[in-house]
């Protein structure tokens, strides 16, 4: 495997700021500053343990599900996006969704975050059916339980970083209570020197860290990523990415699209490969874990 | 076709297509641009000569003569329509002038008046084409059709019974010129001549009585080349003949001395209908082509040169421009059905039209206006490199706005959806500022229908003698029963319908018993009119008016006072009060003396006050002992003026008071409802709708622009949790907030217009005015008016936020 990391002592180095990170986010989504209520806890990760893959209960649950566009729609020869999906994904996975441009990953994320709806077939996340919500319904589904980080950012450019990081919270009514957090989180991925900083003065690496932060922001169950590293250098990218496994180990659930077998092999504990908009290969990769922080 | 040609179609074809919504609204702003600017024009060009058009569109008589055909052979009359210069001629038409009774249906009594009545056996004809406005022409001897200006009540079914004979009114007509109150067929004047009392008709044979002939002259332009043509005819009929002419100059300027007052009420709403329509085309065009600056890169990628872009641009624009200008016109001349109805019955001036000229006119300004405003954003991009054009067109919007965003973004007690609302005009200052201006005039233009249908309210009803003191009690009156007391004449005057002739004192003895045991009666004035031409006092429009209020305070008719006070009612003063044309033309003042000399007296007054009493003849209202002592000779009092307690029905009241004092008696109770606010009313809200949804298009076309450009931000917050209503309220929001600042700044802005234009309609009128018909905008209307910026804003919008509430997420993500 290449380590990103200088040699000899990145491995301490990497190890010394895992486990500064573990402590960090399980005093953010335990501590005095959790948003969640302590009863509303069902159906996201587990604080303080590690996710050992056998004892997940399922967080994700697709059957069945296909999804056409109105160009591909019943009669026309076009291929469904996707094509009748069904698996399972538990809490605490950190699962990589790979295959070809157009091969249906980045719908198959759309459709477990709420962004569309199937045309056929269900999607569960923790309790809800997400594909019965509706568009106010699947709102604050996301608000509540989806973290989304995109390809291109997608920072909204008039907003400071502070005030990106905190739209969510401000969305779902929770501005003052979200402040204390959004400090945690900048400081804890290093961006807090960038707090009144727009957009537009990021580098793509704390662009990419400002969307995680915002995406953490309402501190969701489930965080899907759709080609985090795709617009970014391949140093930040591998940074980008232990930083995801980080969250991962930490507990939190972890989808991420990508193009890139690399990132897969490294950061994800199972890889799921789609091709035509089905499942070809859904397979545990072994890794997924910085050397030695693997638990 | 040429390549290069076709290819700029094919791709102004392709833009069409893919760019539906803003095809669509291109096509209705224009098309409401054009039926607002055709409108606005259409009453401008009325405004300026509404007698001249309907004269022309009803080849109105230039001269109309009646001549005594018991003198003038049907030869001589023959020869006297063969006169130089004639280049129309209608008639001889038979004509009577009788005394017959009219009847309403359902409407209990009758009364007694003089008529003319004339035979014609078609409204049409070469000369004075009659406009008939309902039912149809006489078919049978006992039908009757009615001048809608004459003494008979525009009403079908009324009964005119001439002489024994009892004719039924089944068509309602209006000649331009005024030719004849009753319109029969030319057989059934022979029954009808002589029978009520007046001469006999003439039917073009010698000795039968009188016949009319109506006249178009090829010079008619002046008052000499009208001379020279009625001396022509004079001159070829026997003399003695001609018994009376008339020529259409002199219903002129009496018919422009009326439409005066209306002037700066139509040219300012006319004005900003344009000025609005201008905006929102120039805003909505050129904002559609900034909107394509990428595919205008592209196109220049793939070969366009710069000319062939503008030409591609120009005819995507021009595609539903050209549709929407067409049906634009057609729509204003439509609409415009009803206005030039209702100006018409402003002006008292029978049909209107749109003009031709507007016609042509409008659709090519605002074609013109549509094209030269995307030619040059298109040329502009079309001069850029592709690579730049689609750089620019990609761009998420200018760096500006963010200021605002932050602070708004620290109002942690506000919706963060209201704030992302809030600053988002700070992002496009030049488009906030084009709507704001749109809004503006739109709220102006509520803000000022608003003042001056509450003005024109005081003015009809308010401060005039009609609505306080409904019901009249008189002798026999000219006019038909069913009339109101305060209606305007043809000429627009506001006057109390007085009875002609006096009331003998048994007959006022009556009435102040019947009137004293009737319940409801509040309070009662005498009323004595008079009429008199005064040295000093111009009687362009007829001598002076006189009334005079005895039996109680003065004040009670209700006429407001512009200045001073109500005349004394001591018989022992000798005071009156004035209008203001009265003062202009004898160059007096309040609290001066002028003498009233009228042939043998002279009685010298000291002028009170100053009434409002607008009108093209001078006014003095005074004691009866003062009007008494001016001219002995006056018929004393004619009417007795009642009213009533509040909560009492003045028709009520009225039948009871006629059910106990007989039909000897007129008695008459106001409707309250002038035509003239009827119909400015109407029309002023007819215009403030056309302008404040030509400002609502413009909102919509803004905020759908901008729902386009900020697809992807949209789409990000919907991702973030943004709910339906979440986006609703920011999209809303965005525009709501220059709403809100355009209604507050209209409503100063409405009312400078109302300060500006009331005065002038007033003065136009030969008046001045009471401060309360200028104060009409109290707090609560004020603040009510502040919000019309942002109820138009939040109307246009609401469409647009709806799309972008409603869009699916991941689609909006997708948006480049």
């Amino acid at each position: 495997m290449t380590s990103l990391w200088p040699a000899k002592h990145a491995q301490g180095i990497r190890l010394a700021r895992y486990h500064g990170y573990i402590e960090r986010m399980t005093a953010l989504r335990s501590g005095p500053f959790s948003l969640w209520p302590d009863n509303d806890d069902g159906g996201r990760g587990t604080t303080g343990r590690g996710p050992t893959f056998a004892s997940m209960d399922t967080l994700v649950q697709l059957e069945k599900v296909t999804k056409r566009y109105d160009s591909s729609g019943p009669g026309s020869a076009a291929a469904p996006a996707v094509d009748n999906v069904s698996t399972r994904i538990g809490q605490g996975e950190a699962v990589a969704i790979m295959g070809p441009s157009g091969s249906g990953k980045s719908t198959l994320l759309n459709l477990i975050a709420g962004l569309d709806r199937p045309t056929s077939g269900a999607v569960r996340v923790g309790d809800e059916r997400v594909d019965k919500l509706s568009e106010a319904g699947a709102a604050r589904f996301r608000r509540r339980q989806v973290g989304m980080i995109f390809q291109f950012f997608n920072l909204l450019d008039d907003m400071t970083v502070i005030d990106n990081i905190l739209l969510p919270a401000q969305l779902a009514g929770r501005s003052r209570q979200a402040r204390r957090r959004a400090d945690e989180l900048l400081d804890t991925l290093r961006i807090g020197h960038r707090r009144d900083a727009y957009p537009a003065r990021l580098s793509g690496g704390e662009r990419q860290r400002v969307a995680i932060a915002r995406a953490l922001i309402n501190d969701p169950g489930l965080l899907v990523a759709d080609e985090p590293t795709g617009a970014v250098d391949s140093a930040t990218g591998d940074e980008i990415g232990r930083l995801l496994l980080d969250m991962n180990a930490a507990g939190q659930t972890l989808i991420v699209v990508t193009h890139s077998p690399e990132l897969a092999r490294r950061y994800a504990r199972r890889v799921i490969h789609i091709a035509d908009g089905q499942i070809a290969s859904d397979t545990l990769t072994g890794h997924g874990a910085p050397d030695g922080a693997r638990p | 076709m040429n390549g290069g040609l076709g290819a700029v179609v094919r791709a102004a074809g392709g833009g069409l297509g893919s760019r539906r919504l803003q095809t669509v609204i291109i096509g209705l702003v224009v098309l409401a641009a054009t039926a607002a600017s055709t409108l606005a024009l259409g009453l401008l060009a009325d405004v300026h000569s509404p007698f001249d058009h309907a004269f022309a569109q009803q080849n109105g008589a230039h001269v109309a003569v009646t001549v005594d055909t018991s003198v003038a052979s049907p030869a001589q009359l023959a020869a006297a329509t063969r006169v130089s210069g004639v280049t129309a001629v209608a008639g001889p038409f038979a004509l009577a002038s009788e005394n017959a009774t009219i009847t309403i249906p359902r409407i209990p009594g009758s009364g007694t008046t003089q008529l003319t009545f004339v035979g014609r056996s078609a409204p049409s004809g070469p000369v004075d084409d009659i406009t008939l406005r309902q039912g149809h022409w006489a078919a049978a001897g006992n039908q009757a059709v009615v001048s809608v200006t004459g003494s008979v009540p525009p009403q079908l079914g009324t009964t005119i019974t001439v002489g024994g004979q009892a004719l039924t009114v089944v068509g309602i007509a209006d000649s331009v010129t005024n030719t004849a109150g009753v319109w029969v067929l030319p057989a059934e004047m022979t029954a009808i001549a002589g029978s009520g009392g007046g001469r006999q008709a003439g039917s073009g044979q010698a000795g039968s009585g009188q016949a009319q002939l109506l006249y178009r002259f090829a010079s008619s332009a002046t008052s000499s080349a009208i001379t020279a043509d009625i001396g022509e005819i004079t001159a070829a009929l026997p003399p003695g003949s001609v018994q009376a002419t008339a020529d259409y100059l002199t219903v002129r300027q009496s018919e422009q001395s009326s439409v005066a007052p209306w002037v700066p009420f139509i040219v300012a709403m006319g004005v900003i209908a344009l000025v609005i329509s201008s905006l929102i085309v120039v805003n909505v065009v050129g904002g559609a082509v900034v909107a394509g600056t990428t595919r205008i890169g592209v196109l220049k990628s793939i070969g366009f040169t710069p000319g062939q872009v503008v030409g591609a641009y120009v005819l995507l624009v021009g595609v539903p421009a050209v549709i929407g200008a067409l049906a634009g016109v057609v729509c204003g001349d439509l609409v415009a059905v009803p206005f030039n109805q209702e100006t018409a019955q402003l002006y008292q001036v029978g049909a209107l039209g749109v003009p031709y000229w507007v016609d042509l006119a409008v659709p090519v300004a605002v074609l013109a206006l549509t094209l030269a405003a995307a030619a040059g954003p298109a040329l502009r991009a079309g001069q850029m490199s592709p690579a730049v054009a689609i750089a620019t067109g990609r761009a998420p919007r200018p760096k500006r706005g963010f200021a605002a965003q932050r602070a708004l973004g620290r109002l942690t007690r506000v919706p963060r959806p209201v704030t992302l609302g809030f600053a988002s005009p700070a992002a496009r200052p030049g488009r906030t500022l084009i709507t704001l201006v749109a809004v503006l005039f739109g709220a102006v233009a509520v803000t000022f229908g608003v003042g001056l249908a509450i003005s024109l309210n005081r003015v009809f009803t308010e401060i005039s003698a009609a609505p306080h003191l409904p019901v009249t009690v008189s002798g026999r009156s000219p006019l038909g029963p069913g009339n109101t007391t305060g209606g305007a004449g043809r000429k627009g005057k506001v006057s109390i319908g007085v009875a002609a002739g006096g009331l003998s004192a048994a007959q006022q003895q009556a009435i102040i018993t019947a009137v004293g045991k009737q319940p409801g009666t509040l309070h009662y004035l005498t009323v004595s009119t008079d009429s008199l031409s005064l040295p000093g006092v111009s009687e362009a429009a007829g001598p002076v008016q006189f009334t005079a209020y005895g039996h109680g305070d003065p004040g009670w008719s209700g006429i407001a006072l512009i200045a001073g006070r109500w005349y004394a009612s001591s018989p022992a003063v000798r005071e009156a009060d004035v209008n203001t044309l009265f003062l202009t033309d004898t160059g007096t003042s309040v609290g001066d003396s002028f003498t009233i000399a009228s042939g043998r007296h002279a009685v010298t007054v000291r002028i009170a006050g100053e009434l409002f009493v607008p009108s093209n003849s001078a006014a003095v209202y005074t004691s009866p002992a003062t009007l008494s002592a001016v001219d002995p000779a006056a018929s004393g009092v004619g009417q007795y003026a009642i009213a009533v307690q509040p909560g009492v029905q003045p028709q009520a009241y009225a039948n009871q008071l006629h059910a106990a004092l007989g039909g000897n008696y007129e008695i008459r109770a106001s409707n309250k409802t002038a035509t003239e606010i009827v119909a400015i009313t109407t029309l002023a809200t007819l215009l403030t709708l056309l302008i404040v949804s030509v400002a609502g298009l413009g909102v919509l076309n803004t905020v759908a622009l901008q729902v386009r450009e900020r697809a992807r931000d949209i789409g990000i917050f919907k991702a973030l949790g943004m709910t339906p209503r979440q986006t609703l309220t920011f999209v809303t929001c965005s525009v709501g907030i220059t709403g809100l600042v355009a209604g507050i700044i209209a409503v100063p802005a409405g009312i400078v217009v109302h300060h500006g234009v009331i005065p002038a309609m007033v003065h136009a009128a030969n008046s001045g005015y009471p401060p309360n018909v200028i104060s009409v905008y109290s707090l609560p209307e004020i603040a009510a008016l502040a919000l019309a910026g942002l109820a138009i804003a939040l109307a246009g919008a609401l469409a647009p936020a709806s799309w972008a509430a409603g869009s699916r997420t991941a689609a909006a993500l997708r948006t480049e």
